[in-house]
């Protein structure tokens, strides 16, 4: 046994004793997933953006899309209590086949067996606002890409696609993007 | 609890990484997150702040880690063209390395002990540790176990990590986090070529299935190497001091990582051979035989499930074995090789638990347990002018010499506890405390406490106080040779204490841009020297020196929205022998770091541009001077289709610059390489 002094052996014993007290007074504590994180992260590029009237008139519903048990769908039920901007939030879960049409927000998840044809194409001509997190998100046309960097989440903005959707990202969200194309 | 994993938690994949739980940036955010509902009403800034693994095992926020850690990611990599991990630790703050042409030798806040193999850093990878069991080796060059492209990234936290981690974490600890399946699908080969006659190659797979996922990766290295100029050794008989074709390395590796579900498997194995050129431990000057080979092995299987709705619990099991192999030649009495070498195994187990069932705590408890059943080491001597003498050790053989035969087995256990307690919304006091058990020496324990305070919303103090060990190992407590240069056991070494009080501030001066201040002091007490014991002049080691360290470091980084990145770090540092009151050797008074990264075209092309600094310093006999030294990478994913081509320049502007050499060479400064270059192209199928 390694030599450990009288005085420091008391202190720590006072110390530890403090500390159990400390431990067994206080009750139960709760925690946030990490899918709730990048829910939350969704729910914030919406809050950013400005879709044109005719897309999204005062009031209406605002539909985020996303398939069919995707590892996010738990965390977005959350949000259908939300609205951002007047608009009440509205979770989709589409299944593969199933339409995209009328979704304001679409999520698609970095899964190697999606049957999800680029997202560029798909969105074409309507407001959508195309959030991912596959690495190709950028080249694919997407308007938002989540990535993990430093142990952060981070995300790239393509303008570009955005402006063609005439979508209106705010300043915020280009200032706080990692990289803005 | 999804089934799935996203990309976030990269590092519960791994060992010791711990807790998906996040922990949000700012003290005032966190108190709000009573539910994930409430992630919604925090301001995006904050959101964008995430976890760490290494300093305290579970993942949290940088600004919340007890130390002052350091990442660097797999981008970096590509855009620096690190060919090792020595090469990815020396842009570092704090941190420098120098190469012998055997081994590369690691030093951390002025400390680099010639003749230590990197056993005052503990390094580990995916959490699991990594330096072998007998001479507590962290191989940081390419007899390193991993292809540094199968690494997602590498987390530097120095100061003292005993508290958790147990012997070893001395100076920091290296946590190196491996690529996933998903990380790199599909197949991939490349090619690199460089100068001196590199040449690389490697290939890997990656798949992913639902909750499956595998990476396979295999490797190659071969150089030729330069011949090098001694003058030292510049006579008729000893080739005018040139060591012809002596600077060569070649090395293998393979590294699988599966998953299923709560379940990982990995394994890795590396062999490597290197020439030594230097002719050190006193040798025979420019001869081919002489030379190293390292082979080492390591399996773990790991599992994690969730406890209830507060907890988690992480268990793993691992086997591993390192065995060097020397081979040495000498002239005296006659023509006489040496084989010294050394064959270790050993299997830990690893349990630990985190929970966060206590409000306002997350506490961790863990227990190790490893059985180093093997450790063994040898010496021989061999006659080859002995017609027909073969080179396989066989103790009984008259024609060998053995001049040592040691065999071991050890245990060794630890059981820690850590706590990190939310005093305040803006406070939190992380207090841990460990006991490591080791039956070849006495026992440690290792106290941390440290108080993290958040100042301001974008300003973060730190001040921490701990105490690491090192225990002796094996080759410390028992080589023992007789004869010419002898050295002796001593079994009665206890182990060697730190203690690092460090004080930090990191301030968010933009949301692109980040400064940080740290100060610290490091005072080390019966650390183990090697000395000649006066009575029978032979060498041995002793738990005879202090030392003390005292440094101021700095370091900026930012980044801008097009993508160009910096990071610049500036250290001084002071270090006194206890004793002598005199510094350290290869402690240099300053250390300078730029690290700049500009992209081209999108992150499609890059340009990398890192500059290091080394400041004077002590050698064994003299002083050296400082260098600045620059490597230039231009990278790009654009030229070729599905192709990665980068081009490397080293030592940019061929700056002669020198190192300290040990005491096992006859040379006090060793020259290191001029301007050298490499061309890497990888292509996924």
């Amino acid at each position: 046994m390694p030599t450990i002094y009288k005085p420091v052996r008391e202190v720590l014993a006072v110390l530890v004793t403090a500390w159990l007290a400390c431990v067994a007074g206080t009750a139960h504590a709760q925690h946030a997933p990490e899918n709730q994180l990048k829910a939350a992260l969704i729910f914030n590029f919406a809050l950013f953006t400005e879709w044109p009237q005719a897309y999204l008139a005062d009031g209406e519903a605002l539909s985020v899309c996303v398939a069919k048990h995707s590892l996010v769908s738990e965390a977005l039920v959350d949000l259908e209590q939300k609205s951002v901007n007047g608009h009440p939030l509205r979770i989709k879960f589409l299944s593969d086949g199933e339409s995209w049409q009328n979704c304001r927000v679409a999520y698609l998840e970095n899964d190697a067996h999606s049957k999800l044809p680029p997202a560029g194409k798909k969105f074409e001509g309507q407001s959508v606002l195309t959030i991912s997190d596959r690495p190709t998100a950028v080249d694919e046309g997407i308007m938002i890409a989540i990535a993990v960097e430093n142990s952060r989440f981070v995300f790239d903005i393509n303008a570009t696609a955005a402006r063609q959707a005439k979508l209106n990202i705010s300043s915020k969200l280009l200032r706080l993007a990692r990289k803005v194309y | 609890m999804t089934p799935h994993h996203t990309a976030i938690d990269i590092a519960a994949t791994a060992r010791r990484a711990m807790l998906v739980t996040l922990m949000l940036g700012a003290g005032a955010a966190k108190a709000s997150v009573a539910n994930g509902t409430g992630l919604t009403d925090i301001p995006i800034e904050q959101l964008l702040n995430i976890q760490i693994s290494t300093a305290s095992k579970f993942e949290q926020p940088i600004t919340e880690a007890p130390s002052v850690v350091s990442v660097i990611t797999a981008s970096e990599i590509k855009s620096y063209g690190w060919r090792t991990l020595a090469d990815l630790l020396a842009s570092i703050r704090g941190l420098y390395v120098t190469n012998d042409r055997n081994y590369n030798y690691l030093g951390g806040r002025g400390f680099l002990r010639p003749g230590d193999y990197n056993s005052r850093f503990l390094l580990l990878v995916d959490g699991d540790r990594n330096n072998d069991s007998l001479y507590d080796q962290a191989s940081l060059g390419r007899d390193f176990v991993l292809d540094l492209d199968m690494i997602e990234r590498v987390e530097f936290a120095p100061g003292p990590g005993s508290s958790i981690y147990g012997s070893n974490a001395f100076f920091g600890v290296i946590n190196v986090i491996t690529k996933r399946g998903r990380d790199a699908l599909g197949p991939k080969a490349g090619i690199e070529l460089g100068s001196a006659g590199e040449r690389n190659s490697h290939a890997s797979y990656g798949w992913q299935q639902g909750q499956a996922e595998m990476l396979l990766s295999a490797s190659s290295f071969r150089r030729d190497g330069r011949d090098l100029y001694f003058p030292e050794f510049d006579s008729a008989a000893n080739n005018h001091g040139i060591a012809h074709r002596l600077d060569y390395e070649k090395g293998d590796n393979i590294f699988f990582k599966g998953r299923f579900g709560d379940l990982t498997l990995s394994a890795a194995h590396v062999e490597r051979t290197k020439g030594i050129p230097t002719a050190s431990f006193s040798q025979v000057f420019n001869d081919p035989r002489s030379l190293t080979g390292d082979a080492q092995t390591d399996v773990s299987l790991g599992y994690e499930r969730e406890i209830g709705e507060q907890s988690k619990l992480y268990a793993k099991f691992s086997w591993g074995s390192h065995d060097y192999f020397g081979q040495y030649l000498y002239a005296s009495p006659d023509d006489e090789l040496n084989y010294d070498g050394s064959a270790t195994a050993w299997w830990n187990a690893d349990v630990n638990i985190v929970s966060t069932h206590f409000q306002k705590h997350k506490l961790l408890m863990g227990f190790d347990y490893q059985r180093d059943y093997k450790l063994n080491q040898y010496s021989f001597d061999f006659f080859p002018s002995v017609p027909g003498n073969r080179a396989v050790y066989n103790p009984a053989d008259p024609q060998l010499a053995t001049l040592l035969n040691d065999h071991r087995r050890a245990v060794r256990a630890g059981v820690y506890l850590q706590d990190e307690i939310s005093v305040h919304d803006d406070v939190l006091v992380n207090a841990g405390l460990r006991y490591d058990h080791n039956s070849l020496t006495t026992g440690a324990f290792s106290p941390r406490l440290a108080l993290i305070y958040k100042i301001a919303p974008d300003t973060t103090f730190k001040a921490l106080m701990g105490k690491a060990f090192r225990s002796p190992n094996s080759y410390e407590l028992y080589y023992s040779v007789t004869g010419d240069g002898s050295q002796k056991a001593n079994p009665l070494l206890k182990p060697e204490h730190i203690t690092t009080r460090e004080i930090s501030i990191e301030r968010q001066l933009s949301a692109a841009s980040k400064f940080l201040v740290s100060a610290y002091r490091n005072s080390v007490s019966n650390l183990i020297s090697q000395t000649t014991d006066p009575r029978d002049g032979s060498l041995v080691f002793e738990n005879l020196s202090q030392a003390v360290a005292r440094g101021i470091e700095g370091e900026y980084e930012q980044v801008w929205s097009y993508g160009a990145r910096l990071r610049a770090s500036y250290s001084w540092q002071r270090t006194t022998d206890g004793v002598t009151g005199a510094p350290l050797v290869d402690s240099p008074l300053q250390l300078g770091k730029l690290n700049i990264t500009l992209p081209l075209e999108h992150d499609r092309e890059r340009l990398g541009l890192e500059a290091q600094y080394v400041g004077q310093r002590e050698s064994l006999r003299s002083r050296l001077g400082g260098y600045w030294i620059a490597n230039l990478t231009v990278f790009s994913a654009k030229w070729i289709d599905r192709t990665e081509i980068s081009f490397s320049l080293y030592n940019l502007l061929d700056r002669r610059y020198a190192v300290p050499g040990g005491q096992e060479h006859v040379q006090d400064a060793l020259q290191q390489d001029g301007r050298s270059f490499r061309m890497k192209l990888a292509h996924s199928f």
